[in-house]
């Protein structure tokens, strides 16, 4: 297993439970007691005996526990949320799935989104769960902490906290115990009592002390169980008790300052300067102690023998590999070692430490030593270096968090930390902040006769700033940039020269190029293959396949799509981002066919987890095809809904031509659906101003065009339409682009039958049902409504021989499979009053609130369950209401009774 | 804003222990308290002292924020 993986599992290693320890029952029946609800408190100083109550009540509950051991860089909510639902996953691997799918993929964390999921999955384990969180006086970030606060307020019945810490959380904890939500244990309930410190120093160290040392001990320390340990400790070495214990109850000195000084002079000078040179390590393992104190020295022997002895180690796996000092004793190791080290000999031993768990690929750990080693470019090269591998596994925003230590002064001075923050933002869409970092980049690259990383520097910020500057619509200067970045590119690494390829290939495809983009799109494909890079493989397929649709090439599209798919299969098919855009494009080709049933099925499992792609242009793509499924189902308003959500994306984010325009396309057509003349007005308007350019019939103006043509034709302008059309007829044709070109042919066919021209209105319509036949194109055809049935089942009416003929009688058969596709309601005949399924307890619930007009996410959110659940119930309610939309179906229940 | 402090905790702390408390002077003050008194830069820093003096488990006994003027204990003792 790997090493971040190793640290994982001490993370969620429940602490080993020493035999022979005291018993405290009376305690551990009152945190049973406490585990029946949603939180139980554990609060005290370091020293207590918390983790070895816990453990042994655990032990005696028999509640299956999930176990999470937090430390000072788990302050960052995402980081908090992967170690949290790590711990739950072990508990049951369907607890936490999709959460973890999520994290795994975003860029930024959807917190609720996930707590969401989680709280679901805990619901259904149908299994008492406990989970301990220990250490949580570490946790000081306000996010984090609103997490806890939001599991708590939704914790379900099955489902119970334990937080054991050293100071009060900031929880709302009066309100708890008000509500007897929670069962508190305070320092005051953990002190050993006389009885107990008996049992401790007699019967567990066998120490054989009369009841009045005893109970000098008791008193001195308190009932303080560090305390009493060293204690303990300190006499099993020593001849002479009654002085010992005279002299420890004569002095007034710091208990552990004295019991400790009494404890390391009993050992040797070897072991004295194992553990104070350890001590700076959060987590301990041979090999790492081994770095540390350098020279020969033998210290997975030195753990062991420490281990056995007693000596405040605490082993954190059952391999015994790694382990940790309890809290105070590292404590005080410390503060000696920085009595007896000068602070340069200490920031060797971080730095020791920090090229350990570099060469050992556990970089978080190495960073986190660097910054105390004070060796801020130590630090600066650990993130420039890892940023790739770590983004790629949606880990960027612990890098943002790590750059966020550094000032803006330090990132600008370091062009990789500007380019990596640069293309963080590029890819959220903030297009401004990276211009910035760009810029700050630029100054410090040296171009005159590069060295490999100086190129590969180059090649990364033009890569990034040719992205930006597609996004902003200068579709030439971008292909500039990225033909730059091709060149400066080293050979290796891979990535960098795959996202070139697929970004310069999508600017080629943007701007009409097709054959110089189809080249290098499939040479990109074959490197990726190569390379295991899934992500920016199957992105460069996508890409190839829509591609192939504007040249009307469909079944070579769908094929593109299929070998996308196999290739993440094959990779191991954990890549649901992937998988989810791959889905949206084969539910466009499925609609373009008219498989509607399928396309619906298509588009709603891309659209299940597009989020974890994270990209928005391709989240905009894929509303719009659930948009147009959605339309031709006949469902008007979840339709609009569709085009509503990809609306709000492109608010908040910048995105690339395609995605604006098509989303623009499909708006204007709704509008010219409406038939609302002085919007139609408006939107000639604004089309006609934008074409006032040279270079006017180009791919870029394509969608535009076609839609100024369609509102020419709704306006009547009809003159006006034709000539738009042949122009962008000649353009499309010598451009390779069929698919359009088919699209043209149909509305110059509508235009010339409003024109009262059959004979060329025929002609037209040939042209395109010969372009479109072998493809199977469908849709096209289909979303001309009317009029368009009326040309075809002209030409089918004298000619159903020929193949064209043909052609036209099988669309028009699909025309009347769509119109009239349904009756009224209440003529259908299957209406008896009762449903042949009857819906279930939570459907009804759904169904409730739809009444009421709340939308899918609001539903969610009442009733605590995922969207994605949500639409679950939904396709149920319409399947068993035999319904298609909300409206219908609650129009259907109230007919039925079953709603009110 | 650096301010003044002056923690008083139960027990008698080593002087090595200064450095573990953002380098303040530490005095004894009758048999069984300690002084630690000094400038700290800003409440992070405090906030951080604090939680400083609760992991040793050491009795806070009082915590003020004097003005400028630095007492000389060193008298008292």
């Amino acid at each position: 297993m790997n090493n971040t993986d190793q640290i994982i599992r001490t993370k969620l290693h429940q602490p080993f439970i020493r035999a022979g320890l005291v018993s405290r029952p009376r305690l551990q029946e009152r945190i049973v007691q406490g585990l029946r609800g949603p939180l139980t408190l554990i609060t005290a100083p370091a020293g207590f005996g918390k983790t070895t109550l816990i453990t042994s009540s655990l032990a005696s509950s028999r509640m299956t526990a999930a176990w999470l051991s937090l430390d000072p860089s788990d302050n960052q909510a995402k980081r908090f949320l992967i170690y949290l639902t790590a711990a739950l996953q072990g508990v049951d691997h369907q607890i936490g799935f999709e959460s973890a799918q999520i994290l795994a993929g975003m860029q930024q964390t959807p917190v609720e989104e996930v707590l969401i999921s989680l709280i679901n999955d805990l619901d259904a384990a149908g299994i008492e769960i406990v989970l301990v969180l220990d250490d949580y006086q570490v946790i000081s970030n306000s996010e984090v902490h609103e997490v806890l606060a939001f599991l708590i307020e939704h914790c379900p019945q099955n489902f119970h906290i334990l937080l054991s810490t050293r100071s009060d959380p900031p929880l709302p904890l009066t309100l708890l115990r008000a509500r007897g939500q929670m069962i508190e244990l305070r320092a005051a309930d953990l002190r050993f009592n006389v009885i107990e410190v008996d049992q401790f120093l007699n019967q567990v160290m066998h120490l054989n002390l009369d009841p009045d040392s005893v109970a000098v001990l008791a008193e001195r320390t308190d009932g303080w169980i560090a305390g009493l340990q060293m204690a303990a400790l300190s006499i099993r070495n020593r001849a002479d008790i009654s002085g010992f214990i005279e002299g420890f109850s004569g002095t007034n000195r710091y208990i552990l300052d004295y019991l400790s000084e009494e404890v390391l002079s009993c050992q040797s000078e070897e072991i004295r300067h194992f553990l104070l040179h350890t001590s700076i390590l959060e987590r301990l393992c041979g090999s790492l102690c081994d770095a540390v104190i350098g020279g020969a020295s033998n210290s997975q022997n030195t753990l062991e023998q420490l281990d056995k002895a007693n000596l405040f180690l605490i082993p954190l796996d059952e391999e015994y590999h790694w382990y940790r000092y309890h809290h105070l004793f590292a404590d005080l190791l410390r503060t000696r070692l920085h009595q007896s080290l000068n602070a340069q000999d200490i920031y060797r031993l971080h730095q020791r430490a920090a090229e350990w768990y570099e060469g050992n690929g556990l970089i978080y750990e190495a960073i986190h030593h660097a910054s105390l080693a004070i060796n801020n470019e130590y630090v600066e090269r650990l993130i420039e270096q890892n940023y790739m591998k770590l983004t790629s596994r949606g880990e960027s925003p612990a890098f943002l968090f790590w750059m966020g230590k550094l000032s803006k002064e330090a990132i600008y001075k370091r062009p990789w930390l500007c380019i990596y923050a640069a293309m963080s933002s590029a890819w959220l869409g903030q297009l401004e902040e990276a211009e910035v970092l760009l810029a700050e980049a630029e100054k410090n690259i040296q171009v005159e006769d590069p060295d490999p990383n100086t190129r590969r520097m180059l090649a990364t910020q033009t890569y990034v700033k040719s992205r930006v500057t597609a996004m902003r619509g200068d579709l030439h200067k971008a292909i500039e940039l990225n033909l730059y970045a091709r060149e400066v590119a080293p050979t290796n690494p891979l990535p960098l020269r795959l996202m070139i390829g697929v970004g310069l290939g999508y600017e080629y495809f943007l701007v009409g190029d097709l054959d110089n983009a189809c080249k290098l799109l499939i040479e990109t494909i074959q490197l990726g293959r190569t390379s295991g890079d899934i992500n920016n493989t199957v992105a460069t397929s996508c890409v190839l396949a829509r591609l192939y649709t504007v040249q009307g090439l469909l079944n070579k599209a769908y094929a593109t799509y299929q070998d996308a798919e196999r290739l993440i299969q094959e990779g191991g098919g954990q890549q649901l981002g992937a998988v989810s855009i791959v889905n949206v494009g084969m539910a466009d080709l499925l609609y373009q066919w008219n498989h509607l049933d399928d396309a619906f099925t298509s588009i709603n499992q891309g659209l299940e987890f597009i989020r974890l792609w994270g990209k928005a242009d391709d989240t905009i793509l894929a509303y719009l095809v659930q948009s147009r499924i959605l339309q031709a189902q006949g469902n008007k308003t979840a339709a609009l809904e569709a085009i509503n959500k990809a609306s709000q994306v492109i608010r908040f984010s910048g995105v690339f031509p395609e995605a604006r325009d098509a989303l623009m396309a499909i708006e204007a057509r709704l509008q010219l659906s409406l038939g609302n003349n002085l919007a139609i007005d408006r939107l000639i308007g604004s089309l006609e101003a934008r074409s006032c350019k040279e270079n006017f019939f180009t791919f870029e103006n394509e969608l535009a065009h076609l839609t100024l043509a369609r509102a020419y034709i709704a306006s009547s302008q009809l003159e006006k339409a034709l000539r738009l059309l042949s122009g962008m007829e000649e353009s499309a044709r010598s451009g390779g682009r069929r698919g359009r070109l088919i699209e043209i042919n149909i509305l110059k066919a509508l235009a010339l039958q409003a024109a009262k021209e059959p004979m060329q209105a025929e002609a037209a319509l040939l042209e395109s049902l010969a372009l479109a036949q072998s493809e199977g194109f469908v849709r096209l055809f289909l979303d001309e409504g009317q009029p368009m049935r009326v040309l075809l089942a002209k030409k089918a009416a004298h000619d159903c021989t020929t193949p064209l003929g043909d052609y036209a009688v099988h669309l028009l058969s699909q025309f009347n499979a769509e119109f009239p596709a349904r009756q009224p309601a209440d003529e259908k005949g299957s209406l008896t009053g009762e449903l042949v399924e009857s819906l279930s307890r939570r459907e009804l619930e759904v169904l409730h609130l739809m009444a009421l007009g709340r939308t899918n996410l609001e539903i969610a959110g009442q009733l605590i369950i995922s969207p994605g659940t949500v639409k679950a119930h939904t396709a149920n309610i319409y399947r068993k209401l035999d319904v298609t939309n909300r409206t219908e179906a609650v129009a259907h229940a109230r007919h039925l009774g079953i709603l009110p | 804003m650096p301010e003044y402090y002056e923690f008083i905790i139960k027990g008698c702390l080593d002087p090595g222990w200064s450095g573990w408390f953002a380098g303040l002077h530490l005095t004894h003050q009758g048999r069984d308290l300690t002084l630690l008194s000094g400038t700290l830069p800003d409440q992070a820093a405090l906030h951080g002292l604090l939680e400083r003096i609760r992991d040793l488990n050491l009795t806070l006994i009082s915590v003020t924020c004097g003005g400028s003027n630095i007492r000389n204990f060193d008298k008292e003792r």
